[in-house]
């Protein structure tokens, strides 16, 4: 399906609670709001027949945006979806119900940022070490601004010793 | 007196040690050729020995979920009945009044014990992956056992006896079994048995390094993974051994004989390298379905030809 | 020098396991066995099983989902072992040093005979590597 008919499809059903733009010869963005999160998903996957690729995500300070990629494979554009899920407690439908392979993309978004995704049949984390805590979310902006990491640096190395050239001083940790 | 002969003959030549030597130097020739069509320089000639002494001076690490005394048996059982074939073989080619009548089908049942020792050894592994390559070496069994049998069958048929110093005598006059149209077409099922039977390339489903890590070998280490590693260079001299004397005329060390018997060992050994070279692995019901299908009805129709006397 | 220790310096076997690197260096190791570089010529074979190894070929840092699994194969395999960090990420966690999931390089858990370093290294560094290993024994 071409893009021009693509976005006027999906403007003339969602109308006003998504924002279409187009950046780029191969990229199409859908800024939708959270409530029609899964209507726009099959809307995408059923009736406009696009192919689910994969899904990101990123952690701006107010909130979680989410984000979907739809690729028409034989027009040679993505079709990417986003939506904004805000803190505290960012929450989201899942398309998993619609489009089975969301499962596992979705539950590496709730390891890694806390997103909640509600009817999803089995949230729990995917790649997590089984000795870790249960509330460990290392993505998370409040995790990573304290510069928390595993392994505690007591050799007194810093970044600028390493740029610099100079020779480490403690031992290997 | 006799008994010491034997046991020279059964240990030393051409028993254990020689075809241990020639085994290996087989094995060796095949990596080289291996190389050489891979446009590498391969390893040299002393490369299988070097493994093998290696071998004997690693920690021998028995698994403690693996049957012991089976796990540490198996691989010298296959060891005894490789060599037992391999004496056979070597006798009757060079003194061919040691033959007697059925030795073929002695052969031919001690040449399967090498394939049951790797399958046994494998399940008292202990590991999961062990019993896999188990349960798939049984099936190939079961795959490649029956062109195998028909195909032997094919030349004691045309000849009228089941010892192999008929045979001989039969091709000695009458030309090789390979000049007529059951013979090569018997030979091609036995050169595919036989890559089977040896686990190479395109049938090492049993074995397969990256698959399921090494399958029936998988928990051997030291001492026991050379006698495994043996066990595969023997054989490796036996089945071309093997197909040689039932189609080929034999070898003979009389005169210039030993030179086109040098030179037919070799052209099947090429031809078994060459296969494995250019072929990727096929998966059992594959495996299964190639020997049931197109390799039987090949040796079923060099069967009938020769019963009608092609 | 015993016979066994003469032939292991003629054909070393490499297992290599992969704890959390990029797979650059996996496809270097790779890169030696092509013809160019060659490396059955001196015995080195890649074998699918701990058990019949002479050589561990660690690469990438540490994660920590991987740390129980590396210790155990450790443990399996059969002395005398060898153990090679490969890598910038073997040696010292190289660019991954702050990751969230990374517990520490190679040698901060099971000895370490050699280290390769390089980002990846390069083959004629891999071999230098290997003949140093072998000369130790």
């Amino acid at each position: 399906m071409e893009r021009e008919e693509v976005k006027k499809r999906i403007a003339a059903k969602f109308g006003a609670k998504v924002k279409i733009e187009e950046r780029s010869p191969r990229r199409v963005y859908v800024y939708a709001e959270n409530e029609i999160w899964t209507d726009l998903a099959r809307f995408l996957f059923d009736d406009l027949d696009a192919r689910f690729d994969t899904g990101a995500a990123v952690d701006d300070r107010d909130g979680v945006e989410v984000m979907f990629f739809f690729p028409f494979d034989r027009e040679h554009y993505y079709v990417t979806i986003k939506t904004f899920a805000a803190k505290p407690n960012p929450t989201l439908n899942s398309i998993s119900p619609i489009i089975p392979g969301a499962k596992w993309i979705e539950r590496e978004m709730f390891e890694m940022y806390e997103v909640n995704f509600r009817n999803h049949p089995d949230l729990r984390p995917v790649l997590r070490a089984d000795t870790r805590p249960a509330d460990f979310y290392p993505a998370k902006r409040e995790v990573k601004d304290s510069h928390e990491t595993v392994r505690e640096r007591d050799d007194g190395e810093t970044r600028a010793d390493e740029t610099a050239g100079r020779a480490p001083k403690g031992k290997n940790p | 007196m006799e008994a010491v002969l034997y046991f020279v003959r059964y240990l030393v030549f051409p028993g254990f040690l020689f075809s241990a030597v020639v085994g290996l130097l087989t094995t060796w020739v095949d990596r080289k050729v291996s190389a050489r069509v891979q446009l590498r320089v391969g390893p040299p000639w002393y490369q299988p020995f070097a493994d093998t002494f290696k071998l004997l001076g690693k920690e021998v690490v028995v698994p403690a979920g693996a049957r012991h005394t089976g796990f540490l048996l198996m691989p010298v059982i296959g060891l005894a009945a490789a060599t037992l074939a391999s004496t056979i073989l070597w006798l009757v080619n060079l003194r061919p009044e040691t033959s007697f009548v059925g030795d073929t089908l002695v052969v031919l049942y001690v040449m399967t014990i090498p394939a049951l020792a790797l399958i046994l050894g494998g399940s008292a592994s202990g590991n999961p992956l062990g019993a896999l390559g188990s349960a798939r070496e049984m099936k190939l069994l079961f795959g490649y056992e029956l062109p195998l049998v028909i195909a032997v069958l094919t030349s004691i048929v045309k000849v009228g006896s089941f010892s192999f110093e008929k045979i001989l005598i039969y091709q000695e006059y009458n030309g090789v079994m390979l000049g007529s149209v059951s013979g090569v077409l018997a030979f091609i099922v036995m050169i595919f048995c036989a890559q089977a039977k040896l686990g190479f390339l395109p049938f090492d489903i049993a074995e397969a390094e990256t698959e399921i890590a090494g399958g029936t070998h998988i928990e051997y280490s030291g001492g026991p993974l050379a006698i495994v590693r043996l066990n595969t260079a023997i054989m490796y001299l036996v089945l071309p051994l093997f197909i040689i004397t039932l189609f080929w005329g034999g070898v003979n060390f009389v005169g210039w004989r030993i030179l086109t018997s040098v030179l037919k060992y070799v052209a099947i050994v090429v031809i078994m390298v060459l296969i494995k070279n250019t072929n990727p692995r096929v998966r059992i019901d594959q495996a299964v379905r190639f020997f049931w299908g197109p390799m039987f009805a090949l040796s079923a129709i060099a069967m009938i030809l020769a019963i009608v006397g092609y | 020098m015993s016979l066994a220790l003469k032939a292991l310096k003629k054909s070393p076997w490499v297992f290599h396991v992969n704890t959390g690197a990029c797979n650059n260096c996996d496809i270097e190791i790779l890169d030696c066995l092509t013809p160019r570089f060659d490396v059955e010529r001196f015995g080195v074979l890649l074998v699918g099983s701990i058990r019949h190894a002479d050589v561990l070929l660690i690469s990438g840092p540490v994660t920590q989902n991987i740390l129980p699994r590396l210790k155990r194969l450790y443990e399996a395999a059969p002395r005398p072992i060898k153990v090679v960090a490969f890598g910038a990420c073997g040696c010292r966690c190289g660019i991954f040093r702050d990751g969230y999931n990374i517990v520490g390089p190679i040698d901060k858990y099971i000895p370490v005979d050699a280290y390769i370093p390089g980002c990846p290294p390069k083959p004629e560094t891999i071999i230098s590597g290997i003949v140093k290993v072998l000369n130790q024994l």
